[in-house]
């Protein structure tokens, strides 16, 4: 079913206010790198995550859902594989045309065969689209911070920290819109029990491509 | 009230198509239904409409028109133009009698009706050597008058001593008096209208009737005379306005320059340093030692810096010119203010322009 919406997303297809200022979606892809360290020894695993994402504009208020979907592995024994689903909604404000600010909240489930584990990140996110000389050439920078998050029926995380650096361009004359960047997470989480803290980052290149239609 | 009122918006709507059509008898009979549904207004306008010249109505047509016309006025509390109408029904029919119309108005209607009979009696028996009381009028052919200060003349000549009361009414509508006046018996001269209703505004152009009847010291009243003229504005020379302002009346606002902002570098450069230097300054050392760097970082961070290079030896930006967007400015306000002068002068031409005065039918 979350798939379905996903694509339904991607496609614009999901009917939206017609007061909206503009409309964009489009869909993503994630080259990912997990690295985790605990109890003194790093793992890693490689993936590639696929998802779409849609955001409503009106005047200076941004709603934005995307997902993302994909699976890790190559861990070796003491890193099993897993299927991981993450889920964001970020609720912006405008405070100029190239800068948003607001909150973000995000559900990550990942499901090994030993069992399922949730996240849920809630925090605030600063999203700078600077223009780059050239009429649809942008940087990009977001940064999400969120420190209400924790592992659902688990300890808290110390340290949650989200940022995706790259350049955008949308052709002039065109719906297209495109997006290279780089994306780094970083996950501290608290002892618990007899678990010690144990820390996480994922990073890899992020490329999206989608269609964007209003002002 | 609002049923009255409905009835008059129909009738105002209906009245205009039976007069056209000349069916005096159809609207005289519509006022009598108005009256009896005490309406004096509606039936007013009903009627006005069957005196006028183009009704085609009869003689006994007007007769009953200015009998009807004179109780409305009197329903109005509006005597004095009620004995008006009863006059120039008595002037066309002195036998005329009103007996069976008297429950539309009980209180005044044979009071005022007979009184303005005895007028009229008095006029054709008269102890003047069998002569009847005439007044002759006399108006300019064709004349032309300021209208700040200009003055119609109006020559009333009764046949014996007697004062001669003018009035000026729309031709369509005689009964709806503009401006009225009185020479005194044995008075000479004219009687000057300066072309404005009562209310002091210029009436617009269009046909009026000059109507002048004259009464004696006993009451005797002549016969109302009515001279039609024709008023209109005497052409006037206004101004052109003047031709809109070319495109190349106004100076660039801005200036395109070569090259985009060097902030597109700035950024460029910024944010590829950020996405190299994200592993680093984002993550943890326990998770980064002995690694070498991030290729992709790499990779991205070349691809914002290229893009900022790009941007700015590719781009270009505005620079805004205040000084020429001031002058731009002044020469739309100078001709703004030069249209409103112009627009204010003609107005004013065309409202002081002459107003012609022609008398119809008398001659060229």
């Amino acid at each position: 079913m979350r798939h379905r919406l996903l694509v339904a997303l991607a496609l614009g297809t999901l009917p939206l206010p017609a007061a909206a200022q503009a409309l964009s979606g489009g869909a993503a892809g994630f080259n990912v790198q997990r690295r985790v360290f605990y109890q003194g020894a790093v793992y890693q695993q490689t993936g590639v995550w696929y998802g779409a994402a849609a955001a409503a504009r009106l005047g200076p208020v941004r709603l934005g859902l995307s997902g993302l979907f994909g699976s890790l592995g190559g861990g070796g024994a003491q890193s099993p594989d897993v299927t991981i689903r993450a889920t964001t909604v970020t609720l912006h404000l405008a405070v100029a045309p190239w800068m948003l600010v607001g909150a973000q909240a995000e559900a990550r489930r990942f499901e090994a065969d030993a069992g399922v584990t949730s996240w849920r990140l809630i925090g605030a996110n600063v999203r700078a689209e600077p223009g780059l000389g050239l009429p649809g050439l942008t940087g990009l920078a977001d940064v999400s911070v969120l420190p209400a998050s924790s592992v659902s029926g688990g300890p808290s995380l110390k340290m949650a920290v989200q940022a995706t650096v790259g350049v955008g361009f949308a052709p002039a004359g065109s719906h297209l819109a495109f997006r290279l960047g780089y994306r780094f997470e970083r996950y501290d989480i608290s002892a618990s029990g007899a678990s010690p803290e144990r820390y996480e980052q994922f990073r890899g290149i992020v490329v999206e491509a989608g269609v964007r239609l209003g002002r | 009230m609002r049923r009255p009122l409905l009835a008059l918006a129909v009738l105002l709507a209906l009245a205009p198509r039976l007069a056209a059509q000349g069916d005096a008898g159809a609207l005289i009979a519509a006022a009598r239904t108005q009256l009896d549904q005490f309406n004096p207004d509606s039936a007013s306008v009903l009627l006005e409409r069957a005196l006028t010249p183009n009704s085609g109505a009869t003689t006994a047509q007007r007769v009953r028109a200015y009998v009807l016309y004179g109780i409305a006025q009197l329903t109005s509390r509006n005597a004095t133009s009620a004995r008006q109408a009863f006059r120039r029904a008595l002037q066309l029919n002195p036998a005329e009698r009103v007996d069976s119309l008297e429950f539309l108005e009980p209180e005044n209607l044979l009071r005022e009706f007979n009184a303005e009979r005895a007028a009229v009696v008095a006029v054709a028996a008269a102890p003047t050597g069998g002569e009847r009381l005439a007044v002759q009028v006399a108006l300019p052919s064709d004349t032309t008058l300021a209208v700040t200060d200009g003055r119609l003349p109006i020559t009333a000549v009764p046949s014996r001593r007697a004062r001669a009361i003018v009035a000026v009414a729309p031709a369509d509508a005689p009964t709806s008096v503009l401006w009225t006046d009185t020479l005194p018996a044995g008075g000479t001269g004219a009687l000057g209208w300066s072309l404005r209703s009562r209310d002091g505004t210029l009436v617009p152009p269009g046909r009026y009737a000059v109507l002048v009847t004259a009464m004696d010291s006993v009451g005797a009243v002549s016969q109302t005379i009515e001279r039609v003229i024709v008023l209109s504005r005497a052409p006037v020379d206004t101004q052109a306005p003047p031709a809109p302002l070319e495109p190349s009346s106004f100076a660039p606002e801005t200036l395109r320059i070569r090259h985009g902002s060097p902030t597109a570098i700035l950024f460029g450069v910024g944010l590829g340093a950020a996405a190299a230097f994200l592993p680093s300054a984002l993550g943890r050392p326990e998770l980064n030692k002995g690694l070498a760097g991030d290729g992709t970082a790499y990779a991205v961070a070349g691809s914002v810096t290229v893009a900022g290079l790009v941007g700015f030896f590719a781009g270009h930006r505005v620079q805004p010119l205040p000084e020429n967007a001031l002058r731009n400015a002044e020469l739309r306000r100078q001709d703004a203010t030069n249209r409103a002068a112009i627009a204010t002068a003609n107005a004013r031409a065309r409202e002081t322009a002459a107003v012609r005065v022609q008398l119809e039918g008398g001659g060229p």
